[in-house]
């Protein structure tokens, strides 16, 4: 698979950038373009759909990944996941990063009400983040015996990827406690961080 | 230091237009007026609106302004001014009075601000009227263009609908600015081109509207911000007839093929096919660098002429040898058919 990043370019140089990989590639080699902008998005997918080729598109908040194999030969799996065309515009684009197990400075045990009170009021905020992590004791929060893990749970079934840092749970010995998500590492938070346009931090 | 008028600018020119589909939606619901001296009104998506006086004279109503196309403020307000003055041309008036509408940011150079309006009042002295007046406001990116005033006769007025079976199609500037602008942002056009097309967006309509009252035309319309195939559309619906448009024949600046071959298609391009694509049909033949320039949004582009038959020989001739030395003829006017546009 080739890979052409054009993240923080404007049209048309995403689309320059996706048409000559796309002459350079071989014949039924897979193209994967990363955009940040719905624009380029847009555009690139009218472009190859125009080709007559299936596009496979997918979007995390601002960022938006699309595939498409050389020749316009269709996927293995028939269908394109979502139409490039008709995609609305995710609202989520922002992520939430819990550095700790309270809310700002001050008193402990007004730290944690806080906390508390921040995410089990989140699954009812109209946008929701598209992933939260946790790192350093924040991790605290997404273990089984967490004052708060019903609402991340919530979340999680709402579609926000929860991830909790593995060294961190190495380090306070819970790795075995933790009550939903993922463990995950540096390297994909460092990713995810980078990629968002909006990162939170209660 | 020279101020660069392009910094901060994503869409310049006609391409900042807003897309034609949400402008319909808004519309939808809107009153017709009712007033028997509104000649032509906004239902067929003219170029202007026209007014009748009294028996000898309408006026010409038409504003148009847009962010920076090129990095000169005088070249900027004569091409916007040009692009502004344009309307009254294509419905076949000349100009009388126009209105500076500037936007600029309240830092702005004094020298800048100086050249645009300059620029502005330069073409309209050219095309034989006077500014009296304007409006101004502070605004992030600066924006420039007029409200114009044209008088014409009420039994010559031209307009996009009323083109007729048989008639043939003609265009008096080449497509391809859109992208020619595109490619020179990213660096990817040689200054040649480039200077080729702002020059051709400086120059007035004027002679080629003459030329139209001079054969007696009565549709045509000037190619802007919807690109050929959206402005023709236009004309097609207004006039309820089909258009057939030969791509082979359609002159290009030079370059311009290049650029979209390596991808430069400026996102109006995409919006216009978004747009307009549905009511056409496309031959096979049509090479996609061919279809895209057919949607290239044009700032202060040429006209498109559908004229009679047996008078297409003289205005071709005419218009060549009056400045617009791409003149060609690019199709012809059928009955109603499937599509409004057939391209081939």
């Amino acid at each position: 698979m080739k890979i052409v990043d054009a993240k923080g370019m404007q049209c048309p140089k995403p689309l320059i950038l996706t048409k000559k990989a796309l002459d350079e590639l071989s014949e039924n080699d897979t193209l994967k373009v990363i955009v940040d902008n719905e624009i380029s998005k847009i555009n690139i997918c009218r472009f190859l759909e125009d080709q007559g080729m299936q596009v496979k598109c997918k979007s995390i908040g601002n960022i938006h990944e699309i595939l498409v194999i050389k020749s316009g030969l269709v996927f293995e799996d028939g269908v394109s996941e979502e139409s490039c065309a008709t995609d609305v515009l995710k609202e989520n684009n922002y992520i939430i990063a819990f550095q700790k197990d309270k809310l700002g400075e001050g008193p402990e045990y007004l730290g944690k009400l806080l906390i508390k009170g921040f995410i089990n009021t989140l699954p009812e905020s109209t946008v929701l983040p598209y992933c939260m992590i946790f790192i350093n004791s924040g991790i605290y929060l997404a273990l089984k015996d967490s004052s708060v893990i019903d609402s991340l749970k919530k979340l999680e079934t709402k579609g926000v990827e929860i991830i909790a840092c593995g060294t961190c749970l190495d380090y306070f010995n819970k790795i075995d406690e933790l009550g939903v998500g993922k463990v995950s590492n540096m390297y994909e938070i460092i990713e995810i961080l980078s990629n968002s346009a909006k990162v939170i931090y209660p | 230091m020279k101020f660069d008028l392009l910094k901060n600018i994503e869409n310049g020119g006609c391409s900042a237009k807003l897309s034609a589909a949400l402008l319909k939606e808004a519309l939808q619901y809107f009153p017709k007026p009712d007033n028997p001296n509104l000649l032509v009104n906004i239902d067929t998506h003219d170029d202007a609106g026209v007014y009748k006086i009294n028996d000898e004279q309408a006026i010409i109503q038409t504003t148009d302004f847009f962010p920076p196309v090129c990095s000169d403020p005088y070249e900027f307000g004569q091409i916007a001014a040009a692009n502004a003055l344009s309307d009254v041309y294509a419905m076949g008036g000349e100009v009388i009075t126009a209105l500076n509408i500037l936007m600029c940011p309240a830092d702005f150079s004094v020298e800048c601000l100086r050249e645009i309006l300059k620029g502005g009042n330069d073409k309209v002295i050219e095309a034989g009227g006077v500014i009296v007046g304007g409006h101004t406001l502070d605004d992030k990116a600066p924006k420039y263009g007029l409200a114009v005033t044209g008088l014409v006769h009420p039994h010559q007025i031209i307009t996009n609908s009323s083109a007729k079976p048989g008639d043939i199609l003609i265009l008096t500037k080449p497509l391809g600015g859109g992208v020619i602008m595109a490619g020179k942002k990213i660096n990817e056009i040689g200054d040649t081109e480039y200077r080729l097309v702002l020059e051709n967006m400086k120059q007035l309509n004027r002679n080629a509207s003459q030329i139209m009252q001079k054969y007696k035309v009565k549709c045509a319309t000037d190619i802007t911000g919807y690109g050929l195939l959206g402005h023709a559309l236009k004309m097609a619906e207004g006039s309820g007839v089909s258009m057939k448009i030969h791509s082979q024949n359609i002159p290009l600046f030079d370059g311009a093929y290049k650029l979209i071959k390596i991808g430069c298609i400026p996102n109006a391009a995409f919006r216009n096919q978004e747009f307009a694509q549905k009511d056409c049909r496309l031959e096979k033949s049509v090479a996609y660098e061919n279809k895209m320039l057919l949607f290239d949004a044009q700032t202060s582009g040429g006209l498109l002429i559908s004229a009679q038959a047996n008078n297409v020989g003289k205005i071709t001739h005419d218009l060549i040898h009056s400045g617009y030395p791409h003149t060609a003829i690019i199709g012809e006017v059928m009955n109603k058919k499937e599509y409004f546009i057939h391209v081939d």
